[in-house]
């Protein structure tokens, strides 16, 4: 059952993580008419966002409670069944949901200023499939806050997100062309590149050699520079395809014994990348 | 995975198969340590961390990441657990078998 911490990291990913966006402190443009009471709604933001990180740190509790007994076996067919009912059921309690209306009544209150733009993040990122509130979110972003550098989060939440294809990808394409900062466009070049990976090959590793060129040593907050994460991704597209000969690679065994994948040619090889943690 | 992957290497222990783990859990001591515990007999990479050469080297950043190699070093499955992998394992060496 190790799968269901896979399932539960992708997860924390869409919410509360924080991303690559989280050291972009850049001051955005100021905004038109600052609402006078900004720093009330800053604090109701902080205390909203609290608020939620609270109730969605109990969900990811319960739920890894619910998987708990299966980490070191696999679970009958009935309790595989019991189990699927209650991660329904406890799904069905997502705080996400109830929250998502929340975040979008906050970011009306003050519409152009930074707050809102904050507001209006936290509804992409937690609005998972409800298109209505997650695209109408998307839609204030692009008009009223082109200009933030802080729409790297939207850039890097698209590459995740569960919104119809054809919606993120021209999204992608407004914030890479249009966005006045690199770190935007780099995030939206990657998320585009990545999203692009399983249906146009062609056209993702153009876009992943575009990024080696134009970001080369632009830190993305995580996994090192854009430059770095580019050259990996397009070594995978390269290398690491089903009917490619598996590149070698000489590691070293728990008794320090070197080895390499070819050593095992004339057997069939499963390599498994795994953790306890 | 595991149990599934215990008993597939018990099954085929006489067959031209190998199962590699690439292990991000520590050094080669937390590594030989997490296998007794654990009762697991296949070797294992010791890649420190998720950040360890190796998945670096293969982008690897979801764990488990599984490849299935024929005998010949090519790739042929990514990403197949359990039953999956058990079937993909079996062509694979159906296949070999059929060579001969």
């Amino acid at each position: 059952m190790r799968r269901s911490i896979h399932v539960l990291v992708a997860l924390a990913a869409l919410g509360t993580v924080p991303g690559p966006w989280a050291r972009e402190q850049t001051p955005a443009a100021a905004p038109a008419a600052p609402a006078p009471d900004e720093a009330a709604l800053q604090a109701e933001l902080e205390a909203l966002g609290e608020e939620f990180e609270a109730a969605q740190r109990a969900f990811y509790a319960k739920l890894g409670e619910l998987y708990a007994p299966y980490r070191d076996r696999e679970p009958s067919e009935a309790e595989a069944a019991e189990l699927e009912r209650k991660a329904k059921e406890l799904y069905a309690q997502d705080p996400s949901t109830s929250f998502v209306p929340r975040f979008a009544a906050l970011a009306k209150k003050a519409p152009g200023t930074l707050v809102a733009a904050k507001a209006w993040l936290r509804v992409v990122n937690i609005g998972g499939d409800d298109n209505a509130q997650v695209q109408g979110a998307v839609a204030v972003l692009l008009a009223e806050h082109l200009e933030r550098a802080e729409l790297t989060e939207l850039a890097s939440a698209l590459a995740y997100t569960r919104q119809p294809p054809e919606f993120v990808r021209s999204t992608l394409g407004t914030l890479r062309s249009k966005s006045p900062h690199p770190s935007v466009q780099a995030a939206a070049t990657l998320s585009l590149a990545s999203v692009l990976q399983s249906e146009d090959l062609v056209q993702a590793k153009e876009l992943y050699r575009e990024l080696a060129a134009k970001f080369a040593a632009l830190d993305a907050g995580w996994g090192g520079t854009y430059g770095e994460i580019a050259t990996r991704a397009l070594f995978e597209l390269e290398h690491l395809q089903i009917g490619m000969l598996a590149p070698d690679f000489e590691a070293s065994d728990e008794n320090g014994v070197k080895f390499k994948v070819g050593d095992y040619r004339g057997k069939v090889v499963v390599l498994d990348f795994w953790g306890f943690w | 995975m595991l149990p599934h992957e215990k008993a597939l290497v018990e099954r085929l222990k006489d067959k031209p198969f190998a199962l590699i783990g690439i292990n991000s859990d520590g050094d080669a001591a937390a590594v030989r340590k997490l296998l007794a515990e654990q009762g697991i007999t296949w070797r294992n990479a010791v890649d420190v961390s998720t950040e360890g050469p190796w998945a670096r080297a293969w982008n690897v950043s979801g764990w488990p990441t599984i490849y299935v190699l024929d005998s010949k070093g090519v790739i042929r499955f990514r990403d197949v657990r359990d039953a999956e992998l058990e079937a993909a394992v079996n062509e694979l060496l159906a296949e070999l078998e059929a060579a001969k």
